[in-house]
């Protein structure tokens, strides 16, 4: 147990220098880099008046390493600085409002790429070198290259439009929510934790499209993963072993599926990423009140702290799931240790 | 060695001939992309930015995909945007190739402190939502076709970073290396003559699958308004303006536009598959 105490504790404290230079790396595209973020999101066409007033808010008009210490030292604080616009609400307060939306598309979203593939991994894998192996792996090459907004319309189209039997834009239906208070923003937890199963119902169906959309492209990487994780464990002894017992395929597949688990575990907090990109388009497209869209339309208001607020939240958020990943996958897998 | 060598012939041949056959489809697709838009003013008559009809007509004889809702032809708009989707994506590609690759080669071949601050840097990099970061830096400079090709080029200097360095290291303890470094060949002459060659084929193997990835991080960025300014065509722009459209059933206006934002990232990470079965198969038969 101590070594994964050490374990946890060194991998928890690199942490910090790769938080340091996103944060650092995020300063510099929004501050120093040539061009002003200010001017280049109302346009040249703004009074410089207007935009002078805008920066001073902003505190852009410090020197730069004045600006660094008050970025850094307000993040540490906690402080994401004011929105500018709209009652001037903690950045904080409005990331938390839209995160929930997110992650709620993000979990589902999730679930149906790993079904997927699993289901397409373990029959490409258990069939590889044959003609269904390649269709998969056809599959894999296709689902990825498919872009997220097309496959979301093209879906969009048919069932919304001409088959008319699925919602194709939002997270509910508005008059459900009327006097109904949520407890942790994701609202098919919360529709059974109140009780309102005619909320989540709707919630429900309000997913089915986005979280489609999202779980095919991203299936596609986990297809490959998983095949190449079962050719590798089928080949191996225990297998063999447990194959000569007599033990049958299914519970064989079975022994394979547990092993080859633990890999596919590494690469969900590479993926998490590749989520999270997948969720600003998915949300773009389906009208879902999550960080994605919040994000676009403070650009498009040039409301700069949050701007920035939201970005560096997105910076520590996948340094945080990256972590926790890692420290999940050292407790299933003894190897890992210093 | 004969037998043995076309025994591992035979043993491959399924693979080979599965492997011809991502990159043959592939590279037709490709080429087929780049030759309709390079071709673009010969196979249609109507220019991509100018009235050409009633708005919002049905695919016909005479508009193939249809008008959009501003009367523009929808088909000479995707000939004309493969050229900007084409355009953004091979710069984009490029510039990162030529920054991260020499990178991973210092990094990994002088290590200590130097390497030590680019791995994190870029690893940090890597680890953040791309379209996001690309977002942000195209925010900031504003939306224009340099731009968004200065925004996707960033975002992906990691990939090559990590590939070179990973190999610089592997490759820099070999005994050729140590033998030309023992001989008192220079540094420079070790990286560029001994190091470099032997990158090249995965180099060339992350680049296509990369171009793959570009193509849709750059309709993405189009998709959400920050690339090249209208109406100039480009896919993932037209997307988004037909997507307005949706609900009243204009299909058109969305089916082709993101059909080949697929078709064209397939066609690239398929050649990049196929590559990269044929020259792992290639590591294979000299062993």
């Amino acid at each position: 147990m101590a070594a994964l105490r050490t374990y946890i504790i060194v991998r928890t404290l690199m942490t910090i220098p790769i938080v340091f230079t996103l944060l650092t790396i995020v300063f510099i595209i929004l501050r120093v880099m040539p061009g002003d973020p200010i001017t280049a999101m109302v346009g040249m066409k703004a009074p410089p008046e207007y935009i002078e007033r805008l920066k001073e808010e902003a505190g852009l008009n410090k020197p730069y390493h004045v600006q660094y210490m008050d970025y850094i030292l307000g993040i540490i604080r906690g402080d994401f600085g004011r929105s500018l616009i709209w009652g001037k609400r903690p950045v904080l307060a409005e990331i938390f409002d839209h995160l929930p939306a997110t992650i709620e598309l993000t979990i589902f979203g999730f679930i149906v790429s790993i079904i997927i593939g699993l289901i397409t991994g373990t029959v490409a894998g258990v069939k590889c070198y044959t003609k269904v192996d390649t269709t998969l792996r056809l599959y894999s090459i296709i689902a990825y290259a498919l872009f997220i907004p097309w496959l979301g319309m093209m879906f969009q189209l048919i069932f919304g439009v001409y088959l008319k039997i699925l919602p194709i834009g939002g997270r509910i239906d508005p008059g459900l929510t009327v006097g109904w208070n949520t407890v942790t923003g994701l609202y098919v937890l919360d529709g059974i934790i109140t009780g309102r199963y005619d909320i989540v119902l709707n919630a429900l169906q309000h997913l089915i499209l986005p979280s489609l959309t999202l779980g095919i492209v991203l299936s596609g990487a986990y297809t490959r993963l998983v095949r190449a994780n079962m050719i590798d464990v089928l080949s191996q002894d225990f297998i063999r072993a447990a194959r000569a017992r007599g033990l049958s395929e299914l519970k064989v597949l079975r022994h394979a599926l547990k092993n080859a688990f633990i890999p596919i575990l590494t690469m969900m907090g590479l993926q998490f990423a590749i989520l999270l990109t997948g969720a600003v388009l998915t949300e773009t497209t389906f009208s879902w009140p999550g960080m994605g869209t919040f994000l676009l339309e403070r650009i498009k208001y040039v409301d700069y702290t949050t701007i920035q607020g939201t970005i560096v939240f997105f910076a520590i958020f996948v340094s945080v799931v990256n972590l926790v990943v890692d420290i999940l996958y050292a407790l299933i897998d003894p190897r890992i240790r210093y | 060695m004969n037998i043995g060598f076309e025994l591992i012939r035979k043993m491959l041949a399924p693979w080979l001939k599965e492997a011809s056959l991502m990159l043959k489809l592939g590279l037709v697709i490709v080429i087929t992309i780049i030759a309709l838009s390079i071709t673009a003013p010969l196979l249609t008559q109507y220019s991509p930015i100018i009235k050409v009809g009633d708005a919002l007509q049905p695919p016909s004889t005479s508009h193939l995909m249809g008008t959009n809702n501003l009367g523009y032809d929808m088909f000479s708009r995707i000939l004309y945007g493969g050229r900007t989707v084409l355009t953004v994506v091979v710069s984009a590609t490029l510039l990162s190739m030529c920054i991260g690759v020499p990178l991973g080669l210092i990094s990994g071949y002088y290590g200590r402190i130097v390497d030590r601050v680019f791995s994190i840097v870029m690893d940090s990099m890597y680890a953040f939502p791309s379209l996001i970061l690309a977002l942000a830096i195209a925010a900031v400079l504003g939306p224009s076709m340099i731009n968004a090709i200065i925004a996707i080029a960033v975002v992906y200097i990691p990939t090559y970073f990590r590939m070179v360095r990973g190999q610089t290291l592997s490759i820099k303890s070999l005994l050729y290396v140590e033998a030309a470094k023992a001989i008192g060949a220079k540094d420079s002459r070790i990286i560029i003559k001994h190091i470099l060659p032997n990158l090249l084929p995965t180099i060339i193997v992350v680049f296509t699958m990369n171009i793959a990835d570009a193509i849709l991080t750059e309709a993405g960025l189009s998709f959400l308004g920050f690339s090249v300014p209208p109406p100039t065509p480009d896919w993932g722009a037209d997307l988004r303006a037909g997507h307005e459209y949706l609900l009243a059933g204009y299909w058109w206006l969305v089916a082709f536009p993101g059909f080949m934002i697929m078709l064209l990232a397939a066609g690239f990470a398929l050649v990049g598959e196929g590559l990269n079965d044929i020259l792992s198969l290639r590591g294979a038969e000299k062993r």
